[in-house]
């Protein structure tokens, strides 16, 4: 199981009480961007690219709370950039935990090691590590030697420690299925990580390698080779069943953008966490102001390609609320996570 | 500006209002359109009808404004003219409609099972399938006059249609499909259930088509030459 029951059980009561107060729209994640800056330049990547001042802008830990607070999900991916360039990151961290709030700190994991004498290991915290292949791959991926080497040493060090740890795996085009099998069985089983994500990469436009991305077809394709593997069934996904199912084909679904709204250095990112069409103010006016239904598979030439779990985990998790049966199963399996850039 | 409202069916026509025109079978709806074009001169022509839903987050009586059309196994796709598209967005948003802009599809055939309708789902990013949308478009194209197409769902991505219905091919072939359906009674509670789909899909395009009606009524394209009318 990639959830917590705790966790699980605190989302399913979420879960419900927007449903007895019949909100037809309600966040189930929030992804909050404290900063953009990053000491990675992968090839997938559509995050980083802004002007200086931007990536000089930092949220505060008070701006990060009271989004928080604002937004009201039972779940806290905190991404960006990389968190823990963020000084005040631990204080962030520490607030939202107190808050009881699920928290998924994703990194590259270049500075994790230097951070975990200053984040406490907490049912609440888990930090997610981005891991997109074995070392080669890797390291091509995020265009640096020696980073699979320390995300390796610092998961190590994390569970060690007492510390929940998760991965987050981009799948892009030289991502070959045995190739992604093995990194599996290497978390899963080595480093016995608790639970893994995966995400197909999202074709920003201003990722610096345009080639890595799959298209739709080959989405499917790919991941139903990875997934169809008598492995399968030990490896621990962070994921609803349904969300699996999705991504090789098996599911229709559409995208849930609202479910996991973005907060980042700019503001309420409209309409999700991999487009940034414009900023809201405020949560509210995000959520009431957008107009929701223009997004999403076949109604925005921007989605074609997108089946990332920012945009259909809470869909998966909808049908949940529909069907009890599904419900159960995924209530059981998971939600939350982090990010794939 | 002068409109022309045709919808495949009789049973479509009569359920969006009097002003709209069945354009009969298939093979029969091109030369009907071509005739009311020649007849009315219109200057934009708005596709309705029903269609079968693909977008799993569609319900029944949802409606499609197809912002693309393509053709399943054809290279063929059509888009409508971009600012009478827009305009026809922003009334039906206005009017508080549930609407999706989205793609919609033309096969030859009904898609009844949900298997096959996730096929068109993962393929073609559709919101709806219908089996004369496309046809109809490229008359209009040839005409050179602007289109609009609202469908409304009467049958959701979830929904396994009929057996019988694999065969439907057009309104004035149903008695044999009617006839098995009576011999058939473990299909007659998915009938009710698609009749009820139709009675809701009706009912938006009755609502619907007015607004994009008064739209296009509204709307000069820019390539309009209104002084030379
Ligand atoms: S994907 Fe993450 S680690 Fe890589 S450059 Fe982007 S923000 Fe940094
Ligand atoms: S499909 Fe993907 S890109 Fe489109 S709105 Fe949803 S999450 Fe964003």
């Amino acid at each position: 199981m990639g959830v917590p029951l705790r966790q699980a059980l605190v989302v399913a009561k979420y879960l419900m009480a927007q449903k007895l107060r019949g909100k037809k729209r309600f966040p189930l994640v929030l992804m909050l961007e404290p900063l953009y800056r990053c000491n990675l330049e992968c090839e997938g990547c559509g995050k980083i690219q802004h002007p200086e001042e931007i990536l000089n802008t930092y949220l505060s830990p008070e701006e990060c709370w009271e989004a928080t607070d604002e937004c009201g999900a039972p779940v806290v991916s905190i991404a960006g950039g990389e968190p823990l360039i963020h000084p005040e990151i631990d204080t962030i961290v520490e607030g939202l935990v107190q808050r009881k709030k699920f928290v998924y700190l994703c990194t590259n994991a270049i500075l994790l090691e230097r951070w975990l004498p200053k984040l406490k290991p907490s049912p609440y915290l888990t930090i997610s590590v981005h891991m997109d292949g074995m070392e080669k791959l890797h390291d091509a991926m995020v265009a640096r030697e020696g980073v699979f080497e320390k995300a390796v040493k610092a998961i190590r060090k994390a569970k060690d420690l007492g510390y929940r740890v998760n991965t987050n795996t981009t799948v892009f085009n030289d991502s070959a299925p045995e190739g992604m099998r093995e990194l599996f069985n290497f978390l899963n089983d080595d480093l016995g990580v608790d639970g893994m994500m995966i995400s197909p990469g999202y074709d920003y436009p201003k990722a610096p390698n345009q080639k890595v991305f799959l298209n739709r077809p080959e989405m499917i394709k790919t991941f139903e080779t990875i997934l169809d593997s008598p492995e399968r069934k030990k490896w621990r996904f962070n994921h609803s069943p349904i969300f699996l199912k999705f991504l090789q084909g098996k599911k229709a679904m559409q995208c849930t953008a609202w479910g996991n709204p973005t907060r980042s250095v700019l503001g309420w990112q409209r309409p999700c966490y991999l487009m940034n069409e414009s900023y809201a103010d405020s949560f509210i006016e995000l959520m009431e102001e957008t107009e929701w239904d223009r997004y999403g598979f076949g109604r925005d030439a921007r989605c074609t390609n997108c089946m990332a779990h920012c945009g259909y985990e809470a869909t998966a998790v909808g049908s949940m609320l529909e069907n009890p049966l599904e419900g159960l199963k995924a209530a059981a399996s998971t939600i939350g996570g982090g990010p794939s850039k | 500006m002068s409109v022309l409202i045709v919808a495949p069916t009789k049973r479509e026509a009569r359920g969006v209002g009097e002003k709209c025109v069945a354009l009969g079978a298939r093979d029969k709806s091109i030369p009907s359109l071509e005739l009311a074009i020649a007849e009315r001169k219109p200057d934009t022509i708005i596709i309705a009808g029903v269609c079968g839903g693909l977008d799993p987050a569609l319900k029944k009586g949802s409606l499609v404004f197809a912002r693309q059309v393509e053709g399943v196994g054809t290279e063929s796709t059509f888009a409508p003219e971009k600012m009478i598209f827009e305009s026809g967005r922003r009334a039906l948003r206005s009017a508080g409609l549930s609407f999706v802009t989205s793609k919609l599809v033309t096969q030859q055939n009904v898609a009844v099972t949900t298997t096959e309708k996730l096929a068109l789902w993962n393929e073609y990013g559709a919101a709806g399938v219908d089996m004369e949308t496309l046809p109809l478009i490229q008359v209009a194209e040839k005409a050179n006059i602007r289109w609009l197409v609202l469908r409304a769902v009467i049958d959701t991505a979830s929904t396994t249609l009929p057996e019988t219905l694999s065969n439907w091919e057009n309104e004035e072939h149903e008695r044999g499909i009617k006839l098995k359906i009576l011999q058939n009674p473990s299909e007659w509670k998915k009938y009710l259930q698609l009749a009820h789909g139709l009675r809701l899909a009706l009912k938006s395009l009755r609502v619907g088509v007015p607004i994009i009606q008064k739209v296009a009524e509204d709307t000069v394209s820019l390539d309009m030459d209104i002084l030379a009318q």
